[in-house]
């Protein structure tokens, strides 16, 4: 798995130094995202998901965000050592990121073509003309109709699903390696969800790129992901192939997720049952727990999980949890 | 003290032998919303956000309402609420047409009905106690000294500390707030609630919480329930007959397993397909995914008004709009591919 990492997150720590006191946004997250293929990462607000895809975009604002340990490497070269000059010049070129609305992505006072082909002009170097003709070909592969036409008109003569694909058109337009989508349909109908996510499928297979999906929701992984990460108040808890994720998630948290979300027709099948909940609420990030941050909810947490952090343990081929409970399997090979 | 909730089963069968088995009818109902324009706001046209839609609720039952965004729900949850005043169209609570009521008439009857909105930040004024906020309007209405009793007895009822009333809004999480909402629009003891959207700005581990706590409330309190939701999973889940909207009209209504089990609306079918499944290989799975956008409310298409999106439209689609018919047993659509029986009442 190693080898054909694209993208290898270790030991990442984001802190953000408020007046209120520092919030460990991201404290201990390890990932890695093979080429071609989709990371879904799973999570709450304040999980922590997002703060970890800017931190790769070395777009966390300073102050009051700081990276404070950690490697991002990209090809294997260290992100976080690199320049102003250099992380701008693989922003948009070899990563490029798509966010949940895409309205306040979008600038409103320039044309939809001119904001593409401004893509083509400061990467590729190319004039205006041969960079707008580069445009309407990225609208028309992400499914818009009428690409030349709608070269001129302005971000809000478009609707919510359709600005997502002038998103998608702008982040695919230099071939990136990798895209990160954070949460990318969440503000759309659940229709033109269904659309964008069977854009972003179909697009990554065309183009060979890798996808990081940031999602809180699991239908959403289980449709486009190769591999997920769990994201829980900061930690990546568990990491594991989209197969066990819904076969053999290990780390409670996850198995609590999946138990307590409603599934279309699973009261005909086993009758109408109450929901499993999560007790309790998602954690302060200042004051976090001094053990597992989940602890407090976990209703298999014991005196050690209140006392000390598990870090991760491997639990099967491509599979590690968090969870104290993951170290006698991890013992025994 | 306990908390004086209504006893549903005995009021229930005295409602019956008076208006019928519903609480609520409503009757070609209809929303037309002004679009004003230029220096003298003139109106250029109307967004007909609910254009004669007719349905009821049983006493005790719970209607989900599902639909995507603009196709009417939330208007058709504040008409109920009376929060609007329809442009035409009955909605007859327990018998009486509500639709033009005014002042103190109007009060009587919002008493008995209370609503519950998506966003329990915004639903919640900040500069009152938690005590006050679920209090006020049963303290008002009802003069008791011991209101605070009442207030602490609510709180413990949707899982909150009775010693939170002395608490203000910020102090609580997402989740809480919708507890707190929640127990304010139980204080007066409703027989109709309206939930809009109460689980969808909440996070995953915390919609169950609050789904369970609707479901057992409404089991324990028997009210009856109008569930609105974008979210059909969570509508099904909840919901004992299910409404599904689109662009301001209904365009299927049938019990929960027969709209899953027997979606006969291709739109109804579309929404099913959409959902995305969490379980082990869905990437693979292979669907039929609605194309297009929903068209806008100001100028909805002729005839029905999904056709320009319909998989299956045929001609006549785009001429002749389609009525809600009975196209199996207490299974309505709107669609001209199932010309069942008339509506008769």
């Amino acid at each position: 798995m190693t080898d054909d990492a694209l993208l290898s997150v270790e030991g990442l720590r984001t802190h953000f130094f408020t007046p209120e006191g520092v919030v460990r946004a991201v404290d201990g997250v390890d990932f890695r995202i093979r080429r071609g293929r989709t990371l879904g990462v799973l999570g709450e607000s304040g999980s922590g998901k997002s703060v970890t895809a800017l931190s790769v975009m070395r777009l966390i604002p300073s102050p009051p965000g700081r990276i404070v340990a950690g490697r991002i490497e990209l090809e294997g070269r260290d992100l976080l050592a690199l320049g102003d000059d250099a992380i701008r010049a693989i922003r948009g070129r070899d990563i490029s990121m798509i966010f949940q609305e895409p309205m306040t992505s979008l600038n409103p006072v320039y044309t939809v073509g001119d904001q593409i082909a401004e893509v083509f002009m400061i990467h590729r170097g190319q004039s205006r003309e041969q960079a707008l003709e580069g445009a309407a070909d990225m609208l028309a592969q992400v499914g818009i109709p009428s690409p030349r036409g709608r070269l001129n008109d302005y971000p809000h003569q478009f609707s919510g699903g359709m600005r997502q694909r002038v998103m998608i058109a702008m982040a695919i337009a230099c071939q990136s390696k990798l895209l990160i989508a954070d949460e990318p349909t969440t503000a759309l109908d659940v229709t033109i969800q269904a659309q964008i996510l069977d854009l972003i499928v179909s697009l990554q297979e065309e183009l060979g790129m890798a996808v990081m999906l940031i999602t809180h929701d699991l239908g959403v992984i289980a449709e486009t992901s190769d591999d997920v990460v769990v994201m829980y108040a900061g930690e990546v808890v568990e990491r594991l192939p989209i197969d066990q994720l819904f076969e053999s998630p290990r780390h409670p948290y996850t198995q609590g997720l999946l138990r307590s979300i409603p599934r279309l027709g699973e009261k005909f099948v086993h009758g109408k049952r109450a929901l499993t909940e999560i007790p309790g609420m998602v954690p302060n990030l200042i004051r976090l727990p001094p053990g597992c941050p989940f602890a407090p909810r976990c209703a298999l947490a014991f005196d050690r999980c209140r006392a000390e952090r598990p870090p991760l343990f491997a639990v099967g081929a491509d599979h590690e949890a968090k969870c104290w409970l993951a170290e006698t399997d991890a013992a025994t090979p | 003290m306990s908390v004086t909730v209504r006893d549903s089963a005995p009021d229930a069968r005295a409602d019956t032998a008076t208006h019928g088995e519903r609480i609520l009818e409503v009757d070609d109902l209809t929303m037309h919303f002004p679009v004003r324009k230029g220096l003298l706001r003139r109106v250029v046209g109307h967004v007909r956000a609910v254009d004669g839609v007719s349905f009821h609720i049983g006493h005790g039952e719970t209607l989900g309402l599902v639909g995507e965004s603009g196709c009417g729900k939330s208007t058709i949850g504040r008409l109920i609420m009376r929060l609007y005043r329809p442009t035409t169209g009955a909605i007859r609570y327990r018998g009486r047409d509500i639709a033009s009521l005014e002042g103190d008439e109007l009060n009587a009857v919002r008493r008995e009905m209370q609503i519950v909105f998506q966003d329990p930040f915004a639903s919640l004024n900040p500069r009152f106690r938690v005590g006050e906020i679920v209090g006020e309007a049963y303290r008002v209405h009802t003069g008791d000294r011991a209101w605070r009793e009442h207030v602490a007895d609510l709180l413990a009822k949707v899982g909150l500390q009775p010693t939170h009333m002395n608490r203000y809004p910020h102090e609580f999480s997402g989740g809480q707030r919708q507890r707190i909402c929640i127990a304010r629009a139980l204080a007066m003891s409703p027989r109709l609630v309206v939930a809009d959207e109460p689980v969808s700005a909440l996070d995953v581990s915390i919609q169950a919480q609050v789904i369970n706590l609707l479901d057992s409330l409404k089991a324990e309190l028997g009210f009856s329930f109008l569930f609105i939701a974008h979210d059909l999973s969570v509508v099904e889940h909840i919901a004992d007959r299910i409404a599904v909207m689109y662009l301001g009209k209904m365009v299927e209504l049938a019990s929960d397993r027969d709209l899953y089990q027997d979606p006969l609306h291709p739109y109804t079918e579309a929404l099913i397909a959409a959902v995305p499944k969490p379980e082990a290989g869905a990437r693979r799975r292979k669907r039929t995914v609605l194309r297009g956008d929903v068209p806008s409310p100001l100028a909805p298409p002729p005839g029905c008004r999904f056709h320009t999106r319909c998989p299956k439209a045929m001609p006549e689609c785009s001429k002749v709009e389609p009525v809600m018919r009975e196209a199996k047993p207490r299974h309505w659509v709107a669609c001209h591919l199932f010309p069942g029986e008339a509506p008769g009442d």
